[in-house]
C-alpha cells in the first residue's frame, strides 16, 4: 500500500497532509476537480462534486486520470462507490452538445439517442426542445439556450456549449504594460478563458483577479460590461482601468446608484440592476408578483452589443442577474471568484450560466511565488471588571451582545495596539457608532461610517492610502471591500462580517503583500466569557480554515 | 411391507441425528416414541416446512418417488434423467436423493422408496404425477433437468472487496457503539409496542445516518442482545445491557463478529421499519410484528449462493439461485433487495462481493480472525488544528475513537477519521471529568502540540461549568451503609464536600477520577465501578436468550431416549390384541400417524373409539379421508362408511404392521 498524502474518504472529502513530501505534487492534480474547503494547518480538506468533474471534464481531463490521480495519491484504498461514482459522473458531460448547425441554428445534438429522450420526455425540459432534425438532433430556440443549459445541470445530462458567441462592437483596448508585467498565472487564466469564450476563473484574494478581467478586455478587444458588488469597487475598477489599459476617462461608464452612464465600456454594480422601480400610487401592478419591468436597469444588458460580460465576485452574484444572465448566453461572459462554493448553494448556475471553471490556481502555489502575503490574526482576550460583568450577566438577552462588543475595557486595548504599531497603517472596524466614535476621539482619528458621503469616503481612503492618515475607523456599513493596500494592521472591536466567504474575502482585502515585504496582521478585541467569545470562536474557525495563522493572547500579555 | 415408523426406528443414530438437526422443529418437546415422532415429521406443517427447504432439482426426484409409489432408487432416478445420462447429473440426483432420505421426506420401504406420508397430498393433490408416470415413452417425467443456475458474477479485485466490506465493517461497529451511548439516555417503549418513530429520528441524527439505516442498527444491536427493554420507575424503555459493556471493551474484530453472527440469526425484518402495516400504522423498529422467522435461514441461503460465485452477483442473480433453491417459498424479491443491502451494511459484502469476513460468516470461519487480518492497525495519533477539527490518520484506537467521540462530532470516517470539536460536546465532558484531564487526554494523543483554540475552548467550558455547578459530580455507591457513614465522616474528604444522598448513595463535589484518588488516599477501598457520574448509564441485564433449534436441544439425548423406549417398540409390535383396559392413554399425534399411515397404505387399522357414554369398543377400519377433525372410513365387518370425530378416537393400532391389510 502507497503511503501517500492524501486520504480519500467515503463522503467524497480528500484529506491532504500538508507535511507529506508530495503534497504539493498532489495539490495540483487534485485541484482540476476537486473544490478546497478548508486549509488548515496539517490536513487540507477537498471535495469532490458533480460540478466539479465537470468543470474537469470541460478542462479536457477525463474519468481515468481521475481515477488515477485518486489511486496513486491515496494512502488506503479508494472507496469503491466514489470510483464508480467518478466514472459515471464523468460519463455524463458531453454526451448532450449544443451546437450552430448551419442549416438548423441552434441545436441540442446527444451522443446517444437514449439520453435525448430522457431530456425531451422529463418536466423540466420538455418545453425547451423544438423540432426534431434527426434521432439524435433537436432545434432549440436561441432564447432558450440558458434556461436549457440550467435546466439539463439539474438533470444531471449537463450540455457542452459550442455554439460559439457574438462578437459584438469592436473596441481596441491595449494594455499599458511599461511600468508593469502580467504574472504567468494570469496570463494563464486569461489564454484559458479566452480559448474556451466563456467561463471562470478563481483566484485567491489578493492574486490580481481584476487584471485578469483587464486583460481578458484587451485579448477580445470589445466593449464590456463589467459587474461589480457595490460602487467603491466600481470606482476601483475604473481606476485599475485607467492606470493599467490605452481606455480614457470618457470611455468608461459607471451605472450605478449615483450615475447612469452607459459607454464602450460600463461598469455596474449588483445593487442597480436589481434595484426594483419605485411604484407610484396608484399605479396598477398584480398583488405578490413582480411586474414585467421590476428590474428596469436590467435593460443595460440590451443598451450596447457587449461583447464580453465580467462578473466580479461571481459567488455573490444575486438571483435575479442570474435569470438576466440565462438570456445572454451568446455572449462571452467572465466569473471572476476566489471561490466557488456560494452561500446559497447555487453552484449549478454558475457552472451552467456563466460557464465551466477555466482557471484555478492554488492559494499556497500563489503564495509560494511570493504573490500574496502570509496574514497573522490574534484574538486578544480582555476580562471585563467586576461591576460590568454584573451589567453583562443582568442585560436584556437581546442586548448581551452590545454589552459585551461594546465594553469599555476594549477602548484603553485598542490604544495599547495602536500604539504598538505606530507607524504602521492600522484600520480600526467595529459595528456600534458610539464606540466608532469615542475611539476616534481617543486615537484622534477619522471616521468612515454609512453616513459618510461617497466622496468624502474615497478622499479618507486615498489619504489612507498615500500615509497622510496613519489610523482610520471605519463601520461595518462603511463596508471596507476595498483595495487598501498599505493597510498593515486591522483592529476589529465589534461586530461579524456576516457570512463566511466575506469573513475571508474581506479580510483578504486589507491583507496584500506590503511594499516593505512584511507581513499583516489582524487583531480581534474580544470580552472573555461573553457571547462575544462565542462569535470569535465561529470567524476563528472560517479563519484557520482560510489557512491563517491564529493565536489567543490576554490582554493582560499584550 | 413397513411402515413409516419401524422405517424410522430402523435408521441409525447418525441418520437420526443428521434427521433431527436439519428438522429442528421436531424435537421441540423431545418426542416420546418413534411413533410420536413419526407423527410430527408427516404432519402437514412440518412436511411443510420440510417440502420449502427443498430446491428444485430435489423436488423434481422426490415427484418422480412419488410418481413411481414405491420404485427402486434406480428406477427413481431415471425416472428424472431418462437414458444415458450426463455423469455430472447423475451425481447430483444421487446426491439429491440421498438428501430426501436424510430430511425424511422420502423413505425407503425394503428395497422401493417411497414419498414419506403427506407429502402427495401437498405436492401432487390431484395425483397428476401418476397418471404422467405411466405414459411416458422413455421413463422420464420432465422435460429438463433442474439444474441449479450458475450466475457469473462482475470481476471484483479480492482486495477491493476486502478493504470495502472491512470499511463497512468498522463503520458498523462505531454506529452500534453510538447507539448504545445514546441510549444511556433510554427512549420509551411505546405502549402498542417498539420504539416511536420521533425517537428513531432522533437516534439517526446522533448516529448521523438515514432513518432506515439507523433502524438497521437499532435492530442489529438488539439482535446482539446489547440494548433490551427493560422498566425503568413505571415506564419501558430500551435500555444497553451489561453485553453491551463487555461487548464494548473487546477488539474491534471480535466487536464485529458478535454483530455479524446476530445478523446471520436475527429473524428481524429491519427494512420494513417506517412501512404501513397491514392497519395503515407505521412499522416500528423493535416491534414484536417485526420478526419473520424464515429470515436466519434465507440470509444463510444467500450468503452460500454468494460464496459460491467469485466476484459480485446483482440482486437479480442472487434472487434468481435463492428461487431455484426453494422453489416452493420463493423469497420476494424486494426482501432479497433488502438483505443484500444488509449484507453490505454489515461489512459482509464489499463492492458488492462477499469480503474474506464474510466468506467467514458463510462458511462458518473464525470471524474475529478474518476480519482482524484485513484491518489496518490502528491509529493512535490525532491532528488537532486550529480551525477545531481533528483528523486521525486512519482508524483510531479504541481509547483514541472513546476520547473523540465524548468530545467531537464525527464529520468524516472512511480511510480516516474527521472530527469537529464543539463547545456543547466539551461542556458535558468536562463535567464528567475536568478541563484539565481532557486536555491531558487529547496531548496525550495529539501529534504536535495541542492548537492554542482548543486548548481555550476546553477551559473556557470548564471554568463555564465550574461556575454553574456547585453540586454533586460524582457520586459513590455501596450496599454498605457503614461503609458510606465513615467516608462522610472522614476529614480527609472534607475538600471534596461528601454528603450523604440515601442509604446506598453519597455525593461529592469533584468529578469522578478525583473522588476516587481521594478515597484511596484516605485508606478505603472501593472498586471503580462504585464511583461514577450523577447521572450513571442506564444498564439491564440482556434477556436470556431462548434456545432455540437442534442446536439448543441435545439430540443424542433425544435419540438415546427414543431407543429406550421398550413399551414403545412394543406398541406397533405385530399382532398385538390391544386391550382398552389395561392401555395407558395414547399420544394423540400417535394415534393420528398410525390413522395416516394406514390411509396412505390403503392398510386397515384397529380403532378404539369412545361412546356418548364413555364406553370404548375396537372397531376394524379401513381410513379413506382424513382432516384435523374428523375421520372418513369404511366399516369392513359392517360394510358401510363412518365418519368418526378425530376427539373421538381413544387409540389405533395398525392391523398387521408387518402386512398391513388390503395394501394395493
Amino acid at each position: 500500500m502507497p503511503d501517500g498524502p492524501l486520504i480519500v474518504q467515503s463522503d467524497s472529502t480528500l484529506l491532504l497532509e500538508v507535511a507529506h513530501a508530495q503534497a504539493d505534487e498532489c495539490r495540483r492534480d487534485v485541484a482540476p476537480f476537486a473544490e478546497l474547503e478548508r486549509a488548515p494547518e496539517h490536513v487540507h480538506t477537498y471535495r469532490v462534486t458533480p460540478l466539479g468533474l465537470w468543470n474537469a471534464q470541460a478542462a479536457g481531463h477525463d474519468a481515468q486520470s481521475v481515477v488515477d490521480t485518486l489511486v496513486r495519491y491515496s494512502r488506503y484504498p479508494v472507496p469503491h462507490a466514489l470510483l464508480v461514482q467518478v466514472a459515471d459522473t464523468m460519463s455524463r458531460y458531453g454526451r448532450l452538445q449544443l451546437l450552430d448547425d448551419p442549416e438548423h441554428g441552434l441545436v441540442l445534438r446527444a451522443a446517444d439517442a437514449a439520453v435525448l429522450a430522457e431530456v425531451a420526455t422529463s418536466r423540466r425540459t420538455s418545453a425547451m426542445l423544438g423540432e426534431r432534425v434527426d434521432e439524435a438532433t433537436v432545434v432549440i430556440h436561441p432564447s432558450q439556450r440558458g434556461h436549457l443549459k440550467q435546466a439539463l445541470v439539474t438533470l444531471g445530462w449537463p450540455a457542452e456549449d459550442l455554439a460559439g458567441y457574438v462578437d459584438g462592437q469592436t473596441h481596441p483596448i491595449a494594455l499599458r504594460t511599461d511600468a508593469w508585467a502580467l504574472r504567468p498565472y494570469q496570463t494563464q487564466a486569461v489564454e484559458s478563458f479566452f480559448h474556451a469564450g466563456s467561463g471562470v476563473v478563481v483566484l485567491p484574494c489578493g492574486a490580481g483577479k481584476t487584471l485578469v478581467g483587464t486583460a481578458a478586455m484587451a485579448r477580445l478587444g470589445t466593449t464590456t460590461l463589467v459587474l461589480v458588488t457595490n460602487t467603491v469597487a466600481a470606482r476601483q475598477w475604473r481606476d485599475e482601468l485607467l492606470a493599467r489599459t490605452s481606455l480614457e476617462p470618457d470611455e468608461i461608464g459607471e451605472y450605478s446608484g449615483q450615475r447612469k452612464q452607459v459607454r464602450p465600456v460600463t461598469i455596474a454594480t449588483y445593487q442597480v440592476l436589481i434595484a426594483r422601480r419605485r411604484r407610484t400610487r396608484g399605479e396598477p401592478g398584480p398583488a405578490g408578483q413582480a411586474p414585467a419591468d421590476a428590474y428596469p436597469h436590467m435593460e443595460l444588458f440590451d443598451a450596447g452589443n457587449w461583447g464580453l460580460i465580467i462578473y466580479d465576485e461571481v459567488h455573490l452574484l444575486p438571483a435575479p442577474v442570474f435569470r438576466m444572465t440565462a438570456d445572454l448566453q451568446a455572449r462571452r461572459r467572465l466569473g471572476l471568484t476566489a471561490t466557488l462554493v456560494r452561500e446559497d448553494g447555487r453552484e449549478g448556475e454558475v457552472f451552467s450560466l456563466i460557464g465551466p471553471k477555466r482557471f484555478d490556481a492554488p492559494w499556497k502555489d500563489i503564495e509560494a511565488q511570493g504573490y500574496i502575503a502570509p496574514a497573522t490574526c490574534v484574538e486578544v482576550r480582555l476580562s471585563l471588571p467586576e461591576d460590568e460583568r454584573m451589567a453583562y450577566a443582568v442585560a436584556d438577552p437581546r442586548e448581551q451582545y452590545r454589552v459585551a462588543a461594546t465594553a469599555p475595557a476594549k477602548l484603553a486595548v485598542v490604544e495599547r495596539l495602536v500604539a504598538a504599531h505606530a507607524g504602521a497603517s492600522t484600520l480600526v472596524i467595529g459595528q456600534y457608532l458610539d464606540q466608532l466614535h469615542t475611539l476616534a476621539e481617543r486615537l484622534d482619528a477619522p471616521v468612515i461610517t454609512g453616513a459618510t458621503p461617497v466622496a468624502e469616503r474615497e478622499r479618507l481612503y486615498a489619504a489612507f492610502r498615500c500615509g497622510d492618515i496613519g489610523v482610520l475607523v471605519v463601520s461595518k456599513v462603511a463596508n471596507f471591500s476595498v483595495d487598501l493596500p498599505e493597510a498593515s494592521v486591522a483592529i476589529q472591536v465589534s461586530g461579524t462580517f456576516g457570512s463566511r466567504q466575506e469573513e475571508a474575502q474581506r479580510l483578504g482585502r486589507i491583507l496584500r503583500p506590503k511594499a516593505d515585504g512584511g507581513a499583516a496582521t489582524f487583531y480581534t478585541v474580544v470580552t472573555g466569557d461573553t457571547i462575544d467569545t462565542e462569535y470569535a470562536c465561529h470567524r476563528q474557525r472560517f479563519l484557520a480554515e482560510q489557512g491563517y495563522a491564529y493565536t489567543i493572547t490576554d490582554a493582560d500579555n499584550l | 411391507m413397513g411402515s413409516y415408523t419401524t422405517w424410522l426406528r430402523a435408521r441409525d443414530d447418525d441418520a437420526l441425528a443428521r434427521l433431527l438437526a436439519r428438522r429442528a422443529y421436531l424435537v421441540t418437546p423431545p418426542p416420546r416414541s418413534f411413533a410420536s415422532l413419526a407423527g410430527r415429521a408427516t404432519s402437514r406443517s412440518a412436511t411443510q416446512r420440510a417440502l420449502a427447504e427443498v430446491d428444485a432439482l430435489g423436488l423434481q426426484v422426490l415427484r418422480a418417488a412419488l410418481a413411481l409409489g414405491h420404485g427402486t432408487p434406480g428406477q427413481v432416478v431415471d425416472a428424472v434423467l431418462g437414458p444415458d445420462p450426463d455423469d455430472d447429473d447423475r451425481t447430483s440426483v444421487d446426491q439429491a436423493l440421498a438428501d430426501l432420505v436424510d430430511v425424511g421426506l422420502v423413505w425407503s420401504d425394503d428395497d422401493a422408496l417411497r414419498a414419506a406420508p403427506g407429502v402427495g397430498l401437498l405436492l401432487d393433490p390431484d395425483g397428476e404425477h401418476r397418471t404422467r408416470a405411466t405414459g411416458m415413452a422413455d421413463g422420464r417425467l420432465f422435460a429438463s433437468l433442474a439444474r441449479p443456475p450458475r450466475p457469473s458474477g462482475v470481476g471484483v479485485d479480492p482486495s477491493t472487496a476486502a478493504a470495502e466490506s472491512v470499511r463497512a465493517a468498522a463503520a458498523l461497529v462505531t454506529m452500534v457503539e453510538r447507539l448504545v451511548e445514546a441510549w444511556a439516555e433510554p427512549p420509551q417503549v411505546l405502549r402498542r409496542g417498539g420504539l416511536g418513530t420521533r425517537d428513531l429520528r432522533r437516534t439517526a441524527a446522533v448516529l448521523g445516518t438515514p432513518m432506515h439505516d439507523a433502524a438497521f442498527v437499532v435492530e442489529l444491536a438488539a439482535a446482539a442482545s446489547l440494548v433490551t427493554i427493560t422498566i425503568v420507575g413505571s415506564a419501558s424503555v430500551f435500555a444497553p445491557t451489561t453485553t453491551a459493556d463487555t461487548w464494548a471493551a473487546g477488539p474491534l474484530a471480535q466487536r464485529w463478529a458478535a454483530l455479524a453472527t446476530a445478523w446471520v440469526t436475527s429473524p428481524r425484518a429491519a427494512w420494513l421499519v417506517g412501512a404501513k402495516d397491514d392497519h395503515g400504522g407505521v412499522r416500528l423498529a423493535g416491534h414484536p410484528d417485526g420478526s419473520r422467522s424464515w429470515l436466519p435461514r434465507l440470509k444463510r441461503d444467500m450468503l452460500a449462493v454468494m460464496a459460491g460465485t467469485d466476484g459480485a452477483l446483482t440482486v437479480e442473480q442472487v434472487h434468481e439461485v435463492l428461487a431455484w433453491r426453494t422453489p416452493l417459498a420463493v423469497p420476494p424479491r424486494e426482501v432479497v433487495v433488502a438483505l443484500v443491502a444488509e449484507a453490505a451494511r454489515l461489512g459482509a459484502t464489499g463492492a458488492r462481493a462477499l469480503g474474506p469476513a464474510g466468506h467467514a460468516l458463510a462458511n462458518g470461519g473464525d470471524l474475529a480472525a478474518t476480519l482482524a487480518a484485513d484491518l489496518a492497525p490502528a491509529v493512535d495519533e490525532v491532528w488537532l488544528q486550529a480551525d477545531l477539527t481533528g483528523v486521525v490518520p486512519g482508524r483510531p484506537c479504541d481509547a483514541l475513537a472513546r476520547l473523540l467521540r465524548r468530545t467531537a462530532d464525527e464529520e468524516s470516517s472512511g480511510g480516516a477519521l474527521t472530527v469537529r470539536f464543539t463547545s456543547e460536546l466539551i461542556g458535558a465532558a468536562v463535567a464528567s471529568s475536568s478541563a484539565e484531564q481532557i486536555i491531558a487526554e487529547l496531548a496525550q494523543f495529539s501529534r504536535g502540540p495541542l492548537p492554542q483554540a482548543l486548548e481555550y475552548m476546553v477551559r473556557d467550558a470548564g471554568r463555564r461549568h465550574d461556575a454553574q455547578h456547585t453540586g454533586a459530580r460524582a457520586y459513590l455507591r455501596s450496599d454498605d451503609g457503614a461503609l458510606l457513614t465513615r467516608v462522610v465522616a472522614a476529614r480527609a474528604l472534607a475538600p471534596c464536600h461528601v454528603v450523604r444522598a440515601g442509604p446506598t448513595l453519597v455525593t461529592a463535589s469533584v468529578c469522578p477520577a478525583d473522588l476516587t484518588a481521594a478515597l484511596h488516599a484516605a485508606g478505603f477501598v472501593v472498586g471503580p465501578d462504585q464511583v461514577a457520574d450523577p447521572a450513571p448509564p442506564c444498564r439491564t441485564r440482556p434477556r436470556p436468550v431462548r434456545p432455540s433449534g437442534a442446536n439448543a436441544v441435545d439430540i443424542a439425548a433425544v435419540i438415546a431416549g427414543l431407543r429406550t423406549d421398550v413399551g414403545e417398540t412394543t406398541l406397533f409390535d405385530a399382532a398385538r390384541v390391544r386391550d382398552p383396559r389395561h392401555d395407558r392413554p395414547e399420544d394423540p399425534l400417535e394415534t393420528v400417524m398410525v390413522l395416516r399411515e394406514a390411509l396412505y397404505q390403503v392398510a386397515d387399522v384397529w380403532v378404539d373409539l369412545v361412546d356418548d357414554h364413555g364406553r370404548t369398543s375396537w372397531h376394524r377400519l379401513r381410513p379413506v379421508a382424513l382432516d384435523t377433525n374428523r375421520l372418513r372410513a369404511q366399516d369392513l365387518a359392517r360394510g358401510v362408511d363412518v365418519t368418526v370425530a378425530i376427539g373421538r378416537i381413544a387409540a389405533a393400532s395398525h392391523t398387521d404392521p408387518s402386512n398391513p391389510a388390503g395394501h394395493h
